[in-house]
């Protein structure tokens, strides 16, 4: 693969929840690629649709949800129309997953050591004693430093901090290209969230892992990704690269959401509120979906459709009144 | 001791039995409070941050007289029984985390609000009805929500709605523990500024319990940072936040990552320095500058001196 060229790229992507025979988006057209080697935040509130763009690339959709139109390109390969076989194939080996409950993902009645181990012999054709050596190493590299006592172990022995890391041990111990990260300190506390992150960064920058990182805490993407795209109701409304969004953001939704966190500067002045709430799947969307609470609305915002318009290489946004709000000036 | 104390809590303690692993292992008694002593002046924001399993909602509980504590609990300069009257009660309300689990799903809006007035017996019908209007004016709703079901809110509208149930009867201290978590970026904006405004405006004190440094910096006076069931620093929130003296608290604060670009990597600080001390310091196994002394014997909270407030700190070191 060529320097330049996209480890993972989607197109048009929409994904929705069928129920009967009503569907309703949940994903509405979202585009967006990632680079080898590169941290993604992929940013937004409850239900606006960044979990299901994650499954929808690990190819995990569950069956009342489906992939209504738009390509996946992994590696040159669209991974949305291959074969059952050929995604459990490229499951846990190219790409892999963390989740936000490490409690949840693992199997309780299987020791740590098994677990892990299974990824190898299901993948990398290693005998079960070559896996135990890989297992231990990955092991201290996540930062357990009795790594023979937590194989032994069952998961319910092991802290939540110790399980997050014996999850992400086992999504990077078949070294995949693209490790997809759902929330993975959010039930984590803020010291030990910490230390995950650390372990993230160290990750990539050693074993160039690309790392999609799903969040809704702000404060830990501007510290933790490269780009961000944050989305609203299902559609990405501004992405670029982390200094771009936060020193210059340009969708209102974007900058309601950063005034509405509070930092050290905003003590003692109101936080900024975005005026309503999110929409649920179930209703009816706008074309532009934030439109009712935005604050540069026009009346045309309610019936037009946004469009993406590049201010430069490293942003862009969404939006109706793109060329409008596209001549911004850069503070730098 | 203040005269204007609204809620003093002197020496608090609670256990919990561990009964350990197995059917016949012999029960343990795990400390959760120790010796936890706070004053909240009248018309205060006092924060309580620390991370779970510290004992900072087992603080909340007692005070609301929900748990059996050991110690002293006083409100307006009167010790409270362990099982609270009518007008302690009244006097001490609470809002929790998730909003959706504090209100009845088969009772319409109006009905949840009506509830403390009718408990309470005040008022006449439309007296009452009176009030219920005021406080969804206070909380920013219009009185359409009265007959509105839970389900039909968003949290942020729910968590809007327990506030105001709980102001309803005029409380003095608010007890709110982590009100924000369970609610999305936008909606716990909206009700930070609420639990601001309600603060200033009715000058109504607030015992603010979060795991988040920046989100009770934002809204309290004073902070108290706990740890292992105990406060191991104490002072006014621009003392904390700019002038940490604990390492726990400096830990705490370079951990959280802001938008204003600082924290959120732990830099290598992760694992226990060493065995963790049974009689010691409770942050001793992982301190960067634990002496031997503080393996010993547990350090006492000492003023170090603040900006013109007292500044508690529990460690030799500050």
């Amino acid at each position: 693969m060529k320097p330049d060229e996209k480890l993972l790229q989607v197109y048009n992507l929409s994904v929705g929840v069928q129920q009967g025979d009503r569907y309703f988006p949940a994903v509405d057209d979202i585009e967006f690629s990632m680079r080898e080697g590169e941290i993604l935040g992929l940013v937004g509130e409850s239900g606006c649709g960044k979990s299901m763009t994650a499954l929808a690339i690990a190819g995990l959709l569950s069956d009342n949800l489906r992939v209504d139109s738009g390509s996946i390109v992994f590696e040159q390969q669209d991974i949305l129309h291959i074969t059952e076989k050929e995604k459990v194939r490229l499951r846990g080996k190219d790409i892999s997953m963390v989740f936000q409950e490490p409690m949840s993902s693992l199997n309780p009645l299987m020791k740590i050591g098994k677990q892990v181990a299974e990824v190898l012999l299901l993948h990398n054709k290693r005998t079960a004693k070559e896996a135990a050596t890989d297992v231990r190493n990955v092991l201290i590299k996540v930062g357990l430093p009795d790594p023979d006592k937590v194989m032994r172990s069952y998961p319910h022995q092991l802290s939540g901090g110790m399980q997050q890391r014996v999850m992400i041990a086992m999504a990077i111990i078949a070294r995949p290209k693209l490790l997809i990260a759902d929330e993975p300190t959010t039930a984590l506390d803020v010291t030990m969230q910490a230390q995950i992150l650390d372990l993230l960064t160290s990750i990539n920058r050693e074993y160039k892992i690309a790392i999609l990182f799903i969040s809704h805490d702000l404060g830990v993407v501007s510290r933790f990704c490269h780009r961000m795209a944050v989305m609203y109701a299902g559609k990405i409304v501004e992405e670029g690269t982390v200094y771009n969004i936060f020193n210059n953001p340009v969708h209102e939704y974007t900058k309601g959401l950063i005034g509405s966190i509070p930092t050290a500067s905003s003590r003692g002045k109101p936080l900024v509120s975005i005026k309503g709430h999110v929409p649920s799947v179930f209703e009816e969307h706008l074309p532009c979906p934030f439109a009712p609470r935005c604050l540069s609305a026009e009346s045309r915002c309610f019936t037009e459709v946004p469009r993406r318009i590049h201010l430069n290489e490293n942003h862009a946004i969404n939006c109706v009144l793109a060329e409008k709000v596209s001549e911004v000036e850069y503070e730098i | 001791m203040k005269s204007d104390a609204i809620l003093e809590t002197r020496n608090l303690v609670n256990f919990y039995d561990d009964s350990g692993l197995g059917l016949f292992g012999r029960s343990k008694k795990k400390q959760v409070l120790s010796d936890v002593s706070i004053t909240i002046a009248h018309g205060e924001a006092f924060g309580i941050v620390g991370e779970s399993g510290c004992g900072k909602s087992t603080l909340s509980k007692a005070v609301l007289g929900l748990i059996d504590y050991s110690g002293e609990i006083r409100v307006k300069g009167q010790v409270v029984s362990a099982k609270r009257t009518k007008s302690v009660r009244k006097q001490v309300q609470a809002v929790f985390q998730d909003p959706s689990g504090a209100l009845n799903s088969k009772k319409r809006i109006g009905w949840t609000l009506l509830e403390p007035l009718r408990v309470h017996k005040l008022g006449t019908k439309d007296e009452q009805n009176d009030r219920v209007n005021q406080i969804l004016e206070l909380i920013g709703l219009d009185p359409s929500y009265k007959s509105r079901f839970p389900n039909e809110l968003s949290g942020g509208q729910k968590q809007r709605i327990c506030i105001g149930a709980s102001l309803i009867l005029d409380p003095e201290l608010l007890v709110a523990d982590e009100p924000v978590s369970a609610l999305d970026v936008s909606a716990g904006a909206q009700i930070l500024n609420l639990l601001d405004e309600l603060h200033r405006k009715l000058n109504l004190s607030l015992l603010f319990i979060s795991h988040n440094l920046n989100v009770v910096y934002y809204l309290c006076d004073r902070i108290a940072v706990m740890y292992k069931g105990q406060i191991v620093e104490q002072g006014s929130s621009d003392d904390i936040y700019r002038n940490a003296r604990h390492p726990y608290t400096q830990a705490l604060l370079a951990a959280v990552p802001d938008i204003d670009g600082t924290g959120g990597f732990a830099d290598g600080n992760a694992a226990a320095l060493r065995e963790p001390s049974e009689h010691g310091c409770a942050y001793y196994a992982l301190c960067p500058n634990a002496s031997e002394t503080c393996g010993e014997r547990n350090p006492d909270l000492a003023d170090v001196g603040g900006d013109g407030d007292e500044h508690l700190v529990r460690c030799y070191g500050s």
